[in-house]
Parts: C-alpha cells; structure tokens; sequence
C-alpha cells in the first residue's frame, strides 16, 4: 500500500534512530563476513597449496623407498587420467648456512626435497614459486621502488635474473663460461629457510647487509648432512654434500618456506643411499645384482577435467599392475618389493594427504560460523529494542492511521516492512564495510604492526582539546545535551589519541602459527550472501513484535496518548 | 462499503428510520484500577443526513466516547447497543468494510488535530486517499489527489502552506489541515471532537466558520463540545447527561 511506502521512507529519512539500527547491523553483518571470509580463505589457500606443492595424487612409501620407480612413473603416464608423474626423495637433515662471517656458521633444519627438476615443475606450481625471476612488464609496474629485484636488475641487467630462474629451474649451477661438466648441483632455498631474508610491507623479500654485501643466498654455498637409514633400520655415518644455492621459492605456506629445500634427485638419493647399488653376499662379494634406485614419493598431475579421486583410483590400479610387475620379474630381488597398498605404503589424493591438517581448520571455521551467527540474534535484538522504541513513540500515529481507516495489518505492515528495509541498507552497508576491511586486511594489519605516526595521535589530541572548548562554550548556553555529547566527543578522541600514542605495535597474524605469511584477503560469496539473508530475515524477526504491538494497539487510547 | 452500497441497504434490515447516522442504546465502561467506571448508559442519538448536531456536556460526560463509538473506532458495550450507518448496522461489517466506513464514510476532527509530525501539509491532507491504493494505483492518480488536497488547502487559505511541517503552523493552521483531511475522502459525515478546544476564541471562530460553511455544502456534522456557545452554532444541540442523551 501506499501509504505504507510513505510512511516508512518518512520514518527512516527524518530520525536518527533507524540511523543508528542500520549501523548497528552493518557492523554485525561486517564482523560475521569477514571472520568466516579470512576462515575460509585460509582453507582455501590450505587446499590450494597442496596442489601447488604435490600434484593431486602422490604414492608414498617414505624411509625404504619405491623401487623402480621409473616403471611406475610410466605406468602412471601411460594412464587416461595423468598428465605427468615425477619422483622424490624427502627427508630431514642439517643445513649449513654461509653465514655469519667468520668460521663458525649458522645451521638449519631442513626438510629436502630431491626432484628431478623439469618432471617436478611439469607436475607441481615449482616454477612460478621461484622468487629469484625477471619480472614482466606488470609485475614491475606493481612493484615498490625498493623491491630488492629492481636493484638487482638495475645493477646486473636483465640477462643476470632470468639466468638465475635458469639455474633455479634446473637446479644446477653452471657460472657463465664453465663447462657444463663442471657444474655443481644447486639448491633452491624456502624464502624463510635463510633469516637473512626480510620480509618487507609490500610483500617483498630483501636480505640484509653484511660486512661483505647482501646475504643474497645465490651468492653462496651450503652444505646439507643427513642421516641415512639402512634396511636393517640402523644409522649409517651421515653423508654430506655441497650444494650451491640457484634460487629461493616463496610457496607462501610459511612451514614450506620456512623448512624446504629443493635439491637434484640424484643428490638426494645419494644422501639418503637410496640410489642404485650393487648386491653383496655375505662375504661382502658383489652378486652381480643390483638394488635399484628408490623414490620416497611419486607426485602425479591430473588432466585438465578429471578429478583428483578418480586419478587416485586409476594410480592404485596402476600400483597394483607395477607391483605385480616387479614380483614376476626374476631380476628384481623379492625382499626389495613394496608391500601391497596400505601397508605403509598410500596412494592419496592431496586433499586426504592434507586432511590431518584441513579438518581441525575446517571444524574451526565452523565453530567461528556458529559462535559469530549468535551476532544475528544481537541484531535481532537491537532492532526488536530499537522498534519497540519506535512504536512507543509513533502511539499516537497508531491512532490517527486507524482513524482514517488503516487496518491493523496494514500498520504491521509498515513496520515489518520498515525492519526489512533497515534489515537491508544494514545488509548492503555491512557487506561494504566487510569488503573493504578484507580487501585491506594485510596493510591494516600491517599498520597494526607498527608504532602509530605521530601525526595521527596529535590530531587526535587537537581534535580532542577542540571538543572540550566546544563543550566549555555549550556551558555557556545551559544547555545539558550539547556539553554531554561535546564532552563525550572529546573523551573517547583523547582515549584513542593516548591509545595511538602509546601504540608501539601489535601482530596479530603470526605466520608461524598460522602457515600462511599473508592473511587470506577475499570476501567469501556464498558468506557474503548468507550473511546478509541472515540479517534482513532477523531484522524483520525483531520488528515481528514490535509490529503486532502496533497492530493490537487501541486507536481511541492511542489517540490519547501525549 | 461505498455510499452506493450504504443506499442500497437502507431501509432493510434493522432499520426502519431515516437517519444517516443513529447510535442506539450505547454502553460503554471503562475499568479504572479496580473500578468500573460506567460512561454510557444507553446513550442514544439520530442524525439525519445534512444535520449538524452538537453534544453538548461536561467534561467526562463521555462525549469523545460517543463519537468514537459512531465513528468505529472502539466498540460498545457487548450485546446491546448498536450504530447503524445508512441503516446498516456497523457490528455486522467485515473488517474490511468497516475499514472502508472510517475510510470513506466518516472524517474525524480532533481538539488536538493529531497530524502525522513527519509528512508535509499536503501529505497529511492526502493521507485518506493513500490508504486503501496501491503504489500503482497511487501514480496513476497521484495528479488527482494532489490536486483535490491542494485545492481543499487552498480553499482553506493553506495554499502557501502545503510543503510545510505540521510544527511550523499555528494551531488554528493546524486545525484546517486536519478538517482538510477529514474531508480529503468526501466522507457524508464529519465527527469533530472538541474542535476549537485548543484554540483562542477568534481562531475557534474561523474553524466553526469553515464547518459551517461544509454544512452549508450538505455535509452531516456531529460535533462534541463542552462550550454552550460553541453548541449554538449547529442546527441542533442535544444534552448528553449521566450518560445519556437527553
């Protein structure tokens, strides 16, 4: 009806109160959207750097090793679903680091991974994680004048990067002029792995300044030691080797980069004496038989259309036939044969390799959800009190519109409808607030994070002494309302003038805790929406009584009601 | 239910008379704590078409009472009395067609002319006309009744009034806007309760001016008032005592 668009379009355009409803949804709606987007941005960015890393399926068979893996990597190639399989060889040891100068030289623990490098980057995202790269036109367009790449092409020209990402690529170093024979094996280091490396406001990545230069870590050598295990499980001496560094990688999971390396595969074997050996008897003759080379994992990417569960079916197969393979082959020694399939040895999509970790994050986002959907009913609340105050006071309107022949539901009406609207524009309000908050969670984090500028806090100060002259000069009109609000004005600005001045920063995002060093930044739609069906349906809720108080109202008390 | 419908009823039924507008009978007590209070006591009283009766009496006679009860804003007493419209009786109405009676058929004046604080001259005016349209119905006649409420304010002497708020005018301003509005649905009858209550004598003057002048147009009046003076002015006064009518 038309009087009801009149009305409640009235009723919010010349009060103060629907003002202060539609803020108080807006914010409930903004807080809830923006929890549950970070929550599940971070799943997100969970399951995707699980693909990024590992493929989609990967058959694992860690410590001893998968024999003859080649045959298996063929197999899995020749299958429908598979695009591309790569071996590797994962294990923990010790890091020599270059620096600090001197003889004594910092150690780290790393988990290395030995790949074979262009079967490795055709199955997982390890080229476009490689940090060390020449950047396009866009992305220098993007970045900070003190981008560390900009002043390492400033000074070496463009050829110096993409050789670098070269090297990276391929995981071996080869200085300009050196015969490929000479070539040394090269490691690309987690971004994190070296602490020289500081991560900058703008995202970038600048390694600090020693007495002799940068600590850039492809500059130097390291030297990684690991600690074989026989098949007697007992631990042989370790084994060292030097490795130059090609490049780093930023995966953007923290514990990747904070713990990975990535070496040549036959590095690896080596390390881990998990490369081809010749067979000995008891007196320590050779049989003339050999151990083949062993593979801890084979990482294997689906094509474009089939689904991570159906290539894992496809691969158990597969793993099945390859095992059967090696059984009847006379020349492979029956002791060195896999065992069957669950028997410590798993072919697992990445999502169930991860799962141990994306469950408790899932069941934690759905804790947030619930606990911040309780905000719907604070917002249910708010307008309940605030239309019931409305109703109060609109009594007497009550009366007259039922005088000149509104019916009681037409009166509900307008205030269902008036819930439904402020429901709505809080809604719209709410998602705005939630999009720009998320959009900007890592500068205002960031911000955060640092000591407040001081002209911040002195505004805030000035602001604040302008308050209490505005509230002294009030005094002087005898007037009680401007001197509290002026004198309320000027109390929280002061509050939050201190505050700021105080302020020597707060990080709340630890990325060691959180595995990520960016905060996930997207409002998440199917959120967004919820979120927002949510409130306007409590709004109405809470204007449901208000409004069929109106409704039950007595015109003729109503008229009388000053 | 339109006058056309009202003709068509009247004289069936329950009534055999030619008032407009009869209360017959009327009880009505309102409990005050733990007592009841009785108000009415039979009050009966026909007005016939292009009457304007005053009901003349004290304060707390149960004036206001009585009008709202013939103009269906509260309900009498159970089972006994009744108001009859056009020889319809209301009590037998739908809701619908009792929304429609105060609607259409009645126009109320109130001592504190009770107009809608946020909604302009014009807007309280038109108020009447936009109960009942739809928002489609409303643009397709929005020229219409614009016209009608400027041209009622105008011939109120309101014309230069119609974009202000209800605050900015005097009360006699006030009170002309709220006949206005009254009259927006060219409803046959007018209740005014205590219409120059609130008013100096002069201004009080002017408003009984305007209703006579609507009277002289064949408008039915039914005006409460608890000043003899004031009573004089309609075509007949009746006594409303110990609630009845006398």
């Amino acid at each position: 009806m038309m009087y009801h668009v009149l009305l409640t379009n009235r009723y919010l355009t010349t009060r103060v109160i629907p003002l202060i409803a539609v803020a108080a949804v807006a914010l409930c709606v903004a807080l809830v959207i923006i929890v549950v987007s970070v929550m599940t941005g971070f799943l997100d960015m969970v399951k995707d750097s699980g693909r990024t890393l590992m493929g989609d399926v990967v058959v694992t068979y860690p410590v001893s090793g998968i024999p003859c893996y080649e045959r298996l990597i063929e197999r899995i190639e020749a299958l429908p679903g598979a695009s591309s399989a790569t071996a590797v060889v994962d294990g923990w040891g010790l890091l020599k680091m270059p620096y600090p100068s001197g003889r004594r030289k910092e150690t780290e623990t790393v988990q290395f991974w030995a790949v074979e490098a262009e079967s490795f980057a055709a199955v997982t995202g390890f080229e476009q994680t490689l940090y060390w790269r020449s950047p396009t036109a866009e992305e220098r367009a993007s970045m900070g004048e003190e981008d560390f790449r900009l002043r390492l092409l400033e000074a070496t020209g463009p050829g110096f990067l993409e050789y670098v990402y070269e090297q990276g690529l391929r995981l071996r170093f080869k200085p300009m002029g050196v015969a490929e024979s000479e070539a040394m094996p090269g490691a690309a280091l987690g971004m994190h792995v070296s602490i020289g490396n500081q991560r900058q406001r703008d995202g970038s990545y600048r390694p600090i300044l020693g007495p002799e230069g940068y600590w850039w870590m492809p500059d130097y050598e390291v030297v990684l030691t690991a600690l074989p295990v026989t098949s007697a499980a007992t631990l042989p001496d370790p084994s060292s080797v030097r490795l130059h560094v090609v490049n780093e990688f930023v995966s953007g999971v923290f514990l990747i980069d904070d713990k990975r390396i990535i070496i040549p595969l036959e590095v690896g074997q080596e390390l881990l004496h998990l490369d081809r050996a010749a067979l000995v008897d008891e007196e320590g003759e050779e049989t003339g038989r050999f151990d083949p080379a062993r593979a801890t994992m084979v990482l294997v990417r689906a094509v474009e259309g089939v689904t991570p569960d159906a290539l894992r079916e496809q691969v158990s197969e597969a793993y099945g036939l390859f095992r059967g393979e090696l059984l009847a082959d006379a020349a492979v020694a029956s002791e060195v044969v896999p065992p069957a399939e669950g028997m410590g040895m798993m072919v697992q999509t990445w999502l169930q390799q991860q799962e141990q970790f994306i469950a408790p994050i899932e069941k934690e986002r759905e804790l947030m959800r619930v606990l911040f959907s309780i905000v719907y009913l604070v917002c249910a609340g708010l307008v309940l009190s605030i239309f019931w105050a409305i109703v109060y006071e609109k009594t007497r309107d009550i009366g007259i519109l039922r005088s000149v022949g509104a019916s009681r539901l037409g009166i509900s009406l307008i205030f269902l409808r008036y819930g439904a609207i402020i429901g709505g524009v809080g809604s719209v309000v709410g998602l705005g607030l939630a999009f720009l908050i998320v959009r900007n969670i890592n500068a205002i984090h960031g911000a955060m994070g640092e000591a407040a500028p001081r002209w911040l806090w002195v505004s805030m100060l000035v602001l604040a002494g302008c308050g209490l002259v505005m509230m002294l000069w009030m005094t002087r009109r005898g007037l009680l309302l401007p001197v509290v609000i002026w004198g309320l004005a000027a109390l929280v600005l002061t509050g939050i003038g201190v505050a700021l001045m105080f302020h020597k920063g707060t990080l709340i995002w630890d990325p060691s805790v959180y595995y990520f060093s960016e905060i996930p930044n997207h409002v998440d739609a199917v959120t967004a929406v919820t979120t927002m069906i949510g409130a306007v349906v409590f709004s109405v809720l809470g204007a449901f009584f208000p409004a069929a108080k109106a409704a039950d109202t007595d015109p003729v008390k109503a008229l009388r009601y000053e | 239910m339109s006058d056309a419908t009202a003709s068509q009823t009247e004289g069936r039924g329950e009534s055999s008379s030619d008032g407009l507008l009869r209360a017959v009978e009327l009880y009505k007590t309102y409990r005050l704590g733990r007592v009841d209070v009785p108000v009415l006591r039979g009050a009966t009283l026909e007005v016939k078409a292009g009457e304007w009766v005053a009901v003349h009496g004290a304060s707390g006679s149960g004036k206001s009472t009585l009008l709202h009860l013939m103009g269906d804003l509260d309900k009498p007493d159970g089972g006994v009395g009744e108001v009859y419209y056009a020889g319809r009786a209301v009590s037998g109405m739908s809701r619908g067609e009792r929304n429609r009676y105060r609607n259409r058929s009645i126009g109320f004046v109130f001592q504190f002319y009770h107009l809608l604080p946020e909604l302009n001259v014009l807007e309280n005016t038109f108020l009447p006309a936009l109960v009942g349209l739809t928002r489609l119905g409303y643009y397709a006649r929005r020229r219409e009744l614009r016209g009608t409420a400027g041209e009622l304010l105008g011939s109120f002497g309101l014309e230069h009034r119609l974009k202000h708020r209800p605050r900015e005018l005097s009360g006699g301003e006030r009170q002309r806007v709220a006949i206005a509005r009254a009259l927006m649905n060219r409803p046959r009858v007018l209740l005014a309760d205590e219409p120059t209550g609130n008013l100096d004598e002069k201004t009080g003057g002017e408003i009984l001016d305007l209703l006579a002048a609507q009277h002289e147009g064949g408008l039915t009046i039914v005006m409460v008032t608890h000043d003899r003076a004031i009573a004089e002015r309609a075509d007949r006064v009746v006594e409303l005592h110990d609630g009845r009518v006398q």
